[in-house]
């Protein structure tokens, strides 16, 4: 052993020289910006949003219809942490909590944010045995409900109503208000035009997630007219089989002048906020 | 000078007759080979050597070298001993009778074990440096993300993760290494065992036995103070896979690693002659890699149609991780049960590597014009490709350039 060591003193001392450069460039780099990142990941049909805030809390919105989410999370997370402090599963279809069951398996999740909704599916009974593995409490969360960070970004729950039952799965969804400073985003989920407006003191908003994919049925106009989004984004596979996004929906949009980002054309859509200004930047397929 | 003659031709004989009574054994188990139903009706029993994907109505899963699709109601897992009847359609069996009759308790264990060292790789790495570890060690594709997997495949680097046995290579030669240490007769058996049980943990893939089989010869000879004679053990594994079984001949993955490790051991060293001015670091992988392929390349090309032109140096630059990620990787496995915070210090300096390894890949892939598609399963480049080659090496060895 002391002789192995003496002849590959050389390169022994090159390696590890090697790794902690590494180390200490991609923790450099992957220091908080302290700037609100709010990213629509490309995960083809379904949804899976990124949010980090500007004091690097991290917020994960959805997780896909498949493990595709591991790979940006493993991109936007330093190598040196693998938690998440609140993950919001909208309601609990295919397309949107797949790529959460990986999700929870892998990362430490300090909080999870449900519907109080069920699905009778396989994706759904293998979700509630890796929460029960990994001994996830989930919080059932209503309108009123909020959460205010200390850098003072605000996630505030608009719906679903507390006291309604046997209401549909999309209806159900979680729908939050994402605040920092004057930067406003709306994230939907599939809560679609039947329970729009979702509290009736919806103003203006920088970003809004079209719901369900822009379906026919996804947006009341007047209810759109009252965001009338600076942004909106359309989370959605190329060519997929129901027909989303519908072209009235889009129109529409672009009609109030918001400008209309879809996954399966600009890629991966990332919103960045100082909480005055922000910028869109998209990881473009064209 | 005659009477040397003389007793070499005797030596001859007696090889040649040797030869000649193997041939004929493997002919003769090849004669008594079942050919594989591509359609019509079967009936046959099974262990189950793969984990079922399982969609909202249909499970799909890989056995006896049938793609079975049923419905999802029965769960089947690996290790389970299944009876299957059905009717197969080039190769797929659609809604077969399915019995289970038991369960291999060998096979679930180990595939516990599996997925245990699994699960502790994904506690600690992000993708796509976890599958990619989960790959080199455990030989598991099935994780890897799709873009990441195509990237991989376009440089020519797949292998390291699938169909070579290199990984167990590097076990045994670390174990080689370690034996120093320790007791021959110790070593000698545990070395053996550890080389067993790694290959039934990585799946047995015809790659990974090939390479357990030779790693285990040289292991021996080794310890028994002969010289490697890495050829013949080659001839030895082969010859012993196909005796065991024969249908393995048409396995593709058999095929890349039976004629890539000919190659090296056959033209490394003259390459690395050859390039005798480059710093050795490099030139060793760099001659390894380009051996690898010099027999492989056709028949890559024959069945897939494609070749990347860029996977010489791709591997080369690559290949020096995969040791160290290797080694690092088990003592991140043991610590990972005892110690889970020096488990994460460890998985931090393996990811740096890792991610060398993942950055050089993205770098190749980019590069355009290095991959080419064509029309697979096309015979004449193949025959071509090795004419020509033969000739060159008559050439070399008989021609203008011999004499000189």
């Amino acid at each position: 052993m002391e002789e192995w060591l003496r002849n590959n003193k050389s390169r022994l001392v090159f390696n590890m020289l090697m790794v902690s450069n590494i180390l200490i460039w991609s923790f450099f780099f992957s220091l908080p910006d302290h700037k609100l990142h709010l990213k629509v990941y490309d995960v083809g049909q379904g949804d899976a949003i990124f949010l980090r805030s500007a004091g690097d809390f991290r917020i994960l919105v959805d997780g896909g219809p498949s493990n595709q989410v591991l790979e940006y999370l493993g991109e936007d997370l330093p190598f040196y942490s693998k938690s998440i402090d609140l993950v919001i599963l909208t309601h609990p279809q295919a397309d949107h909590l797949t790529g959460l069951v990986e999700v929870v398996k892998r990362y430490n999740i300090k909080t999870l944010w449900i519907s109080d909704t069920k699905n009778e599916t396989r994706v759904f009974s293998k979700w509630q045995a890796v929460l029960q593995e990994a001994d996830i409490d989930p919080v059932i969360v209503n309108q009123g409900d909020k959460l205010v960070l200390p850098d003072s970004t605000e996630i505030r729950v608009l719906s679903p109503k507390r006291q309604i039952v046997n209401q549909d799965v999309n209806a159900a969804s979680v729908v939050v208000l994402v605040s920092y400073g004057d930067f406003n985003a709306l994230l939907t989920g599939d809560a679609d035009r039947q329970v729009q407006p979702y509290t009736g003191n919806e103003d203006q908003v920088e970003v809004f997630k079209v719901p369900h994919h822009g379906a026919k049925e996804s947006i009341n106009q007047n209810f759109a007219a009252t965001l009338s989004p600076e942004v909106s984004v359309i989370s959605v596979g190329a060519k997929n089989k129901y027909g989303h996004p519908n072209q009235n929906v889009i129109n529409f949009l672009e009609n109030l002048g918001s400008k209309v980002y879809r996954t399966d054309k600009n890629g991966t859509i990332e919103i960045v906020s100082d909480g005055k200004s922000w910028y869109t930047r998209t990881s473009s397929k064209l | 000078m005659k009477k040397s003659k003389a007793s070499l031709q005797l030596i001859n004989l007696k090889v040649v007759l040797a030869l000649f009574l193997l041939a004929s054994l493997l002919i003769w188990r090849f004669s008594t080979l079942n050919p594989v139903v591509k359609d019509g009706q079967i009936n046959f029993t099974a262990t189950l050597l793969d984990e079922p994907d399982i969609y909202n109505q249909w499970q799909y899963f890989d056995i006896e070298g049938y793609r079975v699709k049923d419905g999802s109601e029965v769960k089947y897992s690996y290790g389970d001993k299944l009876k299957i009847e059905g009717n197969v359609e080039s190769g797929r069996l659609t809604n077969p009778e399915i019995q289970k009759i038991g369960t291999s308790k060998f096979h679930s264990s180990l595939f516990s074990i599996r997925q245990s060292l699994k699960d502790k790789i994904f506690r600690f790495f992000s993708e796509p440096a976890a599958s990619l570890l989960a790959g080199i060690l455990l030989g598991s594709k099935e994780d890897l993300p799709l873009g990441f997997e195509a990237s991989l495949r376009r440089t020519g680097t797949i292998h390291v993760v699938v169909v070579s046995g290199y990984n167990i290579s590097v076990l045994a030669g670390d174990l080689i290494g370690l034996s120093r240490f320790i007791k021959r007769k110790t070593a000698l058996i545990s070395a053996l065992s550890a080389i067993i049980l790694y290959t039934l943990l990585v799946g047995a893939d015809p790659p990974a036995v090939r390479a357990a089989i030779m790693g285990a010869l040289t292991f021996t000879a080794v310890f028994l103070g002969r010289q490697r004679f890495s050829l013949y053990f080659l001839a030895v594994a082969a010859y012993l896979m196909l005796i065991i079984n024969p249908s393995i001949l048409a396995n593709i993955g058999f095929q890349l690693s039976f004629l890539a490790t000919a190659g090296i051991i056959l033209v490394r060293e003259k390459i690395a002659n050859f390039f005798k001015y480059i710093p050795k670091a490099l030139n060793d992988d760099l001659s390894t890699t380009l051996a690898a392929q010099i027999l492989v390349i056709p028949v890559l090309f024959y069945h897939f149609g494609s070749v990347s032109a860029i996977s010489v140096v791709a591997n080369a630059a690559i290949l020096w991780t995969i040791p160290i990620a290797t080694i690092a990787g088990f003592g991140f496995l043991i610590v990972s049960f005892i110690i889970p915070f020096l488990a994460t210090l460890v998985s931090w300096a393996i990811w740096s590597v890792l991610y060398v390894f993942i950055f050089l890949i993205e770098f190749f892939d980019k590069i355009p014009f290095a991959y080419f598609e064509f029309t697979p399963k096309q015979l004449l480049p193949l025959i071509g490709y090795y004419l020509g080659l033969f000739v060159l090496v008559i050439y070399t060895r008989y021609g203008r350039v011999a004499k000189k």
